[in-house]
């Protein structure tokens, strides 16, 4: 259809003849009427076609989740049979999800601590940087994984359950970040401002590395396993001649008295969790358990408390909940029921 | 004759360019990715706007769409022309808004008047229709806001503002012929950007 002719038949400048031929082509088929209240509005509408929109204003906006810490993104774990969204009206994609996640961190800390999670007395036990830096939080709510890349191009990637503070800019003497629950850190070594990853039960300096830091509320020690190069972890409130440096394959277990135990570990046991598999390694009961509740976003319980320290030895990589408790079952030699969303284990008969 | 080279050495060329700003904001560049907002914000917003006709809607939804952008990309792919791919990411975004839209206040019809089916149904009807005639709207804006420069200046001095062509040339300061050119130019692309069956011969 000739649109310069809709547009004068719309502006009441048509003659005779062209009204009859406008008519006859609105009776051909009603998608017709549509193209007519499109030209309406196009020429009765001054300026909304040409209307403009604040691409400023807008940039800043967006620039803060993608410039100031170089992007968070909230992962979800593949787990199967179990679909996760935090903070998300209506079953949107999962974008609008990571959105709330970089901006809306509150609302998915409610979600976190909705889940019978304790996140303890955090603030307390972690030195606060000055407060003109606005600090920020990123967490990966049981059943999640986040990655964060920091503004030095560090690289985190954190655990189910876990949580992480950081501020929005780091100081020029160093970087200090904090840490509940457990994260793999890639740092981009800069000799000059040391990155400090500071938890409960210690700190940890980065000397050129890559590690993972762990530990949980529920967890007495902090371990600290490196993949590359060399950290130092020390016990909170001393000072950094008492650290203990560690290399890359070792483990370092640090109590809460500040005793430290170092020894070579098989890393992939540490670090598998990244590719989305669990490995257990003569791993008590109990931690196998606490493990699973993370990655699951689940709730168990020990009929009998004398179960927690037997070990368990295995792997799993995208098995269903089920499928892991199933498997899990035998070779620990204990039963299992749903109890509502709770799995229950006990003893077996005649077990002792 | 390098000139006459055409729409072919146009496109390519263009791709060329949208190629080295994908495969910048692919590896993290943030001024790239600066150039490919503030080059397509305000196209998208109003592309957008002919869908959810809410400005605030509209501009959330386009970011949206950016910021899906640079959170996946290392591994976003972009086929054909970056444009075209945000405004099919954006209509995307807009349609699902409309969905979820819809599904709330149907459930609100449902609550309301669970009964009358009938009213459901005609309901239905109109919301279709309503989505195919901002489908329209929005084609046609987009079509608009891609025109070059001169036969877009040319037709929104018509369409909006109404002027004979003796006026337009005389406001531009070009001759009569040349926005007839412009005009027709115009109209054809508008054309071009309706569905099959709305074109017409």
């Amino acid at each position: 259809m000739d649109l310069e002719l809709l547009r004068r038949w719309v502006l009441g400048e048509c003659d005779a003849g062209e009204r009859e031929e406008v008519a006859r082509w609105l009776a051909e088929d009603r998608s017709h009427e549509r193209l007519v209240e499109v030209v309406r509005r196009m020429s009765a509408e001054p300026g909304a076609w040409t209307q403009s929109f604040d691409a400023g204003a807008a940039w800043s906006r967006v620039s803060r989740v993608v410039s100031s810490p170089e992007g968070e993104r909230v992962v979800r774990v593949r787990t199967p049979g179990r679909v996760l969204s935090i903070g998300q009206r209506g079953g949107g994609a999962g974008f609008s999800g990571w959105r709330v996640a970089a901006w809306g961190l509150v609302a998915a800390a409610a979600i976190a601590l909705g889940s019978k999670m304790a996140w303890g007395p955090l603030s307390r036990a972690l030195s606060v940087p000055p407060a003109s830096v606005p600090m920020r939080e990123v967490i990966a709510a049981r059943g999640q994984r986040a990655q964060v890349r920091l503004v030095d191009g560090t690289r985190v990637e954190l655990a189910a359950g876990s949580r992480l503070t950081y501020p929005a800019a780091f100081t020029d003497s160093v970087r200090a970040v904090s840490l509940e629950g457990e994260a793999y850190f890639e740092v981009e070594h800069d000799a000059r401002r040391p990155f400090l990853v500071r938890t409960r039960g210690g700190v940890t300096e980065d000397v050129g590395t890559s590690f993972v830091v762990r530990q949980y509320a529920s967890d007495a020690r902090l371990e600290v396993v490196v993949a590359s190069g060399t950290v130092a972890v020390r016990a909170p409130g001393r000072n950094a001649t008492t650290a203990r440096e560690v290399g890359a394959g070792q483990l370092v277990r640090l109590d809460s008295s500040g005793g430290a135990e170092v020894r070579a570990v098989d890393l992939e046991q540490y670090l598998a969790w990244m590719h989305g598999r669990l490995v257990f390694r003569d791993t008590p009961f109990r931690e196998v358990l606490a493990q699973l509740a993370r990655w699951y976003d689940a709730d168990f319980e020990l009929a009998d408390s004398t179960l927690a320290s037997r070990r368990f030895t295995g792997a799993f990589q995208g098995e269903s909940l089920d499928q892991i408790v199933s498997e899990l079952a035998p070779p620990m030699h204990v039963r299992y029921e749903r109890r509502g969303r709770t799995i229950v284990f006990s003893r077996m008969p005649g077990d002792r | 004759m390098t000139q006459s080279l055409g729409p072919i050495g146009g496109d390519r060329c263009a791709g060329d360019d949208d190629r080295a700003l994908v495969d910048a904001v692919r590896a993290g560049s943030e001024a790239a990715f600066f150039t490919l907002f503030h080059a397509n914000y305000e196209m998208l917003c109003r592309y957008v706007y002919r869908y959810v006709r809410s400005r605030a809607i509209a501009e959330e939804l386009v970011s949206d769409v950016f910021l899906r952008v640079w959170a996946q990309r290392e591994r976003w792919e972009v086929r054909g022309r970056v444009r075209a791919y945000l405004y099919g990411a954006a209509r995307n975004l807009a349609i699902d808004h409309l969905r979820r839209e819809r599904v709330e206040q149907r459930s609100l019809d449902a609550t309301v008047r669970e009964h009358r089916v009938t009213g459901g149904e005609r309901r239905r009807c109109e919301v279709e229709e309503r989505l195919a005639s901002e489908e329209l709207a929005a084609a046609m804006q987009r079509a608009v806001d891609e025109l070059p420069p001169r036969p877009r200046q040319v037709f929104l001095l018509r369409w909006q503002r109404h002027l004979t062509n003796a006026e337009i040339a005389a406001s531009l300061g070009i001759a009569v012929k040349t926005v007839e050119m412009h005009m027709t130019r115009a109209l054809d692309v508008l054309r071009g950007a309706l569905p099959e069956e709305l074109r017409g011969g």
